[in-house]
């Protein structure tokens, strides 16, 4: 089944801060596990993981290194 | 207290007790503690304070006649072996005074405490073993002549080694006059100079050994951490200020003793109260199991008399200045101020005759009741422990010294003392012998050194002992940084941004991932360190037992009992303490840990510098981090905050290797090779590295040659002049102010100079290595002459020189006698001050129009360029020649 992968908040209490992807260490094709870091995003000073929260399978990746992202845009899909 | 109370208690306080002990004995501990809860509850509704109350108890030992174990030594076999000892320490001491060289040494410390260490080391201090973790002993640094002497009957020091106490350089080897192990590496366990900062040491040392297991990388198999304080010492903040850390996390692997001399070094502790008393009430409020080791056993029989609690009111009521005058009266003398003119307790003393009276014992005194403290210590298994134990300062000196406000500082006696002291031993020595003060051991097949080898072979061996066992683990290659050699691109990051990023590749490290320690003093957020706590997790005795308010976001507060970040709270000294403890996880727990320790930069060395002395004297290895660097580069914070002097500081620890990093990959390159020299070669060195909060575009690692050989040697030329005319200027930075030098080299290029640029990456590093090639040179001046890196760094290079950091003008000045040409030196003496960063820059003159000033004034004074000339360039830079100085600003 696939399923769309979204950028989760990225902050406590302001849905509405972007953040700036800086490095995507999956490709498309790619195996991962929950757990696996499928993107950095930077966000002033601070430069968070996004964890993969299935196990799958990548096969597609909709955001490049320095787009600007915020909670809620899709990112990837995987396939289980 | 009123007659009608007295009469009142005297009838009706029977009857409440009997009333107590029925219910216990029907419902139970429970029911008590419930009751009594109640009525305090009732008692303070009603406005009546009793806080004092509650958290003391009367002033007699904790632990009753009743609850005693049966002593397992031969009392008298260890009494021979205990005044060997004090008799050898009392020696090694005289031996210093009467050889005239005025090198100092303490007595009676030692004497209060003799008796306390040797229930310890006879029963109780294990040695790490297989099967067993292994103790850490840190004794009261004063009485470190008291371990020596007794290392001296183990045959572990020789008699040379005493009589050269306090004479590290003498022949045949010395001893350090505390506990240093970086004077003795094999020796001492912990650095202690009786500050107060022994407490947090052995707080933290025992959190650690917790973190370490609960990470599972150290096996759960026993280990306390026994520390021992004098009294007076328990003053210093860093004592009661860090003991409440050890109750919240259960550290049952630690034993606190105080040695209640009631003395410090100019009198009493609390002459007019009870430090006993005050001390209990401290740590019970923090939730420690206290025992108290106040009456030696001579008492019993008389408290077992005492069912109208008249002798123990004499007690509670009596000060501590009193207590100890009693140490110094004639029994008779003592009797009539003890009883007061009360005829009951007169009737009660009566049963003892003025001698009797005189030679009761206090609990410290006593190795009965020192051992049922400490066997209950060992058993306790849900809190830290500690024991107040009452002890008379130079206990067995003599009338002149026992007891007496002067007693800390005697370190002589006269021949007939000395003779008298070693006849009250039983020290088989001549008059002559004693008068000189020479040593005694006994045979070695003498029942005395076997009795005590033979314990301390039971308990695995011989403490204090420091034995290094860990294995080398390799530094990450090169390669495992090359996203930081790439540089930001376009992204403007700061080097604490990177230096985080660092953290975050060595915790995913394969290898070394594991013994990475991130420590923090309540301020990863302000590092950008928040993005650690979900994949690494804070570390938690308890786990994490709440949702934590930011639980759906991509950094969750997310506590774990196997978190691998120590987030310390709003406490420097108990951060440096965890940094302590990992710094020297390898020789302690024998695993390679590698602390890195980020903190506000001004917050480190002046605030807890004495800390860092002692992690040096460790021979601690790690990361020192000073974050928020730069007097100008940290804007607004103000006089407090802004640091531009820690790298002056640093200076003056010499194992620690100090770098002032200007761009991310320095800063990668730096971190591999400081792994490389502490966890691979082994090298007892520790780093202090300033990172920034100032963001600018990172360059990609220089295609120079030896660039990695000479970041790690303190400079190389950034970027050479891109003119091939004009006259040559050479400006030198590190740290955030590269940008502003950056800045200015594109001034003076404009103005048609040759500007080369030299990133140092540590003045520091440069410096000392020319002084020990200077030195060398000194030493051996027919020789050939050693040159210095730094001189061979610019030796091609002509030109003036201008320096600009964020620092004090000293830090780039140390190297100013190997620069071949005109060195100006620009930096940031002086208070900081709120304001934005340009304004701290032009305030403090080391922005770029003042670098270039400073530049054009050099060529001038040289005589490179004339007086029309630098008024025309500098009339563009805008610079007030006339301002205040910044150091000056009131």
């Amino acid at each position: 089944m696939k399923k769309l992968l979204k950028i989760p908040p990225l902050s406590e209490s302001d849905e509405s801060i972007r953040g700036s992807v800086l490095d995507i260490p999956i490709s498309v094709g790619d195996v991962v596990n929950v757990g696996d870091t499928l993107l950095e995003i930077e966000i002033e000073k601070v430069t968070l993981e996004v964890p993969a929260e299935q196990a799958g399978t990548i096969i597609d990746i909709s955001v490049k290194v320095g787009d600007e992202v915020s909670q809620g845009v899709p990112f990837a899909t995987i396939e289980e | 207290m009123s007659s009608a109370l007295n009469e009142f208690l005297a009838e009706d306080k029977q009857e409440w007790l009997e009333s107590i002990d029925n219910i216990c004995t029907s419902f139970g501990d429970d029911a008590v503690k419930e009751l009594l809860r109640i009525i305090q509850d009732h008692a303070l509704s009603k406005g009546i304070q009793i806080s004092e109350a509650t958290l003391n108890t009367p002033y007699t030992n904790t632990i009753p006649l009743s609850d005693q174990p049966s002593y397992p030594g031969d009392l008298g076999m260890e009494k021979k072996i205990e005044n060997i000892i004090r008799w050898n320490a009392m020696a090694m001491v005289l031996r210093a005074q009467d050889e005239g060289t005025g090198v100092g040494g303490h007595i009676a410390t030692y004497a209060s405490a003799a008796t306390i260490l040797e229930v310890g080391f006879n029963h109780f201090f294990r040695a790490r073993t297989e099967d067993y973790g292994g103790d850490v002993v840190m004794p009261q640094p004063h009485a470190a002549p008291g371990i020596y002497a007794r290392a001296f009957l183990e045959g572990r020091l020789s008699e040379q080694q005493l009589y050269n106490y306090r004479r590290e350089l003498g022949e045949g080897g010395g001893l350090s006059s505390y506990p240093h192990p970086r004077s003795m590496p094999s020796f001492w366990q912990m650095p202690n100079a009786s500050m107060g900062l022994s407490t947090p040491s052995a707080i933290y040392q025992a959190r650690f050994a917790k973190y370490l297991i609960n990470r599972k990388l150290k096996q759960d198999s026993g280990g306390k951490y026994w520390c021992f304080i004098g009294d007076g010492e328990a003053d210093e903040p860093e004592v009661l200020g860090t003991i409440n850390i050890a109750s919240r996390e259960r550290l049952n692997n630690l034993v606190m003793v105080v040695n209640c001399n009631l003395q410090r070094l100019d009198g009493p502790v609390r002459g007019n109260g009870k430090v006993i008393q005050e001390l209990e009430r401290s740590f019970r409020g923090a939730d420690w199991n206290v025992i108290k080791v106040v009456w030696g056993s001579g008492w019993d029989v008389l408290l077992a008399q005492d069912a109208k609690g008249i002798l123990r009111k004499r007690m509670d009521d009596c000060l501590d200045g009193d207590y100890q005058r009693y140490s110094i009266l004639p029994g008779d003398v003592q009797r009539e101020h003890w009883v007061e003119g009360n005829p009951e307790l007169e009737k009660m003393m009566n049963s003892l005759t003025d001698q009797e009276l005189k030679l009761i014992k206090r609990g410290g005194q006593d190795v009965k009741k020192i051992y049922a403290a400490y066997l209950r210590a060992a058993q306790e298994s849900n809190k830290p422990t500690v024991i107040l134990i009452k002890t008379v300062k130079g206990d067995g000196m003599g009338p002149s010294a026992e007891g007496r406000n002067n007693a800390h500082q005697k370190k002589n006696f006269a021949p007939e003392e000395r003779i008298q002291i070693a006849k009250n031993y039983g020290i088989p020595l001549s008059e002559d012998a004693a008068a000189r003060a020479d040593l005694y051991r006994p045979a070695e097949d003498s029942e005395e050194l076997r009795y005590l080898k033979r314990h301390r072979k039971a308990l695995g061996g011989y403490l204090p002992s420091r034995e290094v066992k860990c294995q080398s683990i390799q530094a990450p290659p090169l390669e495992f940084f090359s996203d930081i050699f790439k540089g930001s691109g376009e992204r403007k990051v700061s080097t604490t941004m990177v230096a985080v990023r660092i953290l975050s590749k060595l915790l995913k490290e394969k290898d070394i991932g594991k013994y990475v320690v991130p420590i923090v003093p309540d301020e990863a957020r302000t590092f950008g360190m928040d993005g650690l706590f979900r994949a690494a997790g804070i570390y938690s005795h308890d786990g994490q037992n709440y949702t934590p308010v930011d639980a759906e976001t991509l950094t969750p507060y997310k506590e774990a009992k196997d978190g691998q970040i120590l987030q310390e709270g709003i406490c420097e000294t108990g951060a440096i303490a965890s940094f302590m403890a990992a710094g020297s996880a390898y020789a302690v727990h024998g695993l390679p840990m590698i602390p890195f320790y980020i903190f506000y930069s001004i917050f480190g060395f002046q605030r807890v510098g004495d800390m860092i002395w002692g992690c040096g004297d460790m021979m601690c290895r790690g990361f020192l981090l000073g974050g928020t660097a730069g007097r100008t580069t940290l804007n607004g914070e103000g006089l407090q905050h802004q640091d531009g002097h820690s790298h002056v500081l640093a200076s003056t620890v010499p194992n620690l290797v100090s770098y002032d990093p200007a761009f991310g990959y320095e800063l990668a390159i730096i971190i591999r090779d400081g792994i490389r020299r502490m966890y691979t070669e082994q090298e007892d060195v520790f780093y202090y590295l300033t990172v920034y909060n100032e963001n600018h575009v990172m360059p990609s690692l220089p295609d120079h040659k030896n660039i990695v050989e000479r970041i790690l040697k303190g400079g190389y030329c950034y970027r050479s002049s891109r003119r091939d005319k004009g006259e040559v200027i050479n400006l030198l930075s590190s740290g955030s102010i590269m940008q502003q030098i950056i800045l200015a080299a594109d001034i003076l290029e404009e103005l048609e100079y040759q500007v080369n640029i030299w990133s140092i990456t540590s003045f520091s590093e440069l410096h000392r290595e020319a002084e020990t090639f200077e030195r060398w040179n000194r030493l051996n001046p027919t020789g050939p002459q050693r040159i210095p890196f730094v001189a061979t760094l610019f030796a091609e290079h002509k030109g003036v020189f201008v320096a600009a950091t964020d620092f004090m003008k000293s830090v780039a000045s140390s190297i100013a006698p190997w620069i071949p040409g005109r060195y100006e030196v620009l930096g940031t003496d002086g208070y900081g001050l709120s304001e934005s960063r340009e304004n701290l820059r032009d305030f403090f003159e080391v922005s770029a129009a003042y670098i270039a000033q400073a530049a054009i004034s050099a060529l001038y004074r040289e005589g490179r360029i004339n007086a029309e000339v630098v008024g025309e360039q500098c009339a563009s830079l805008d610079i007030d020649n006339k301002k205040r100085e910044p150091r000056t600003r009131t």
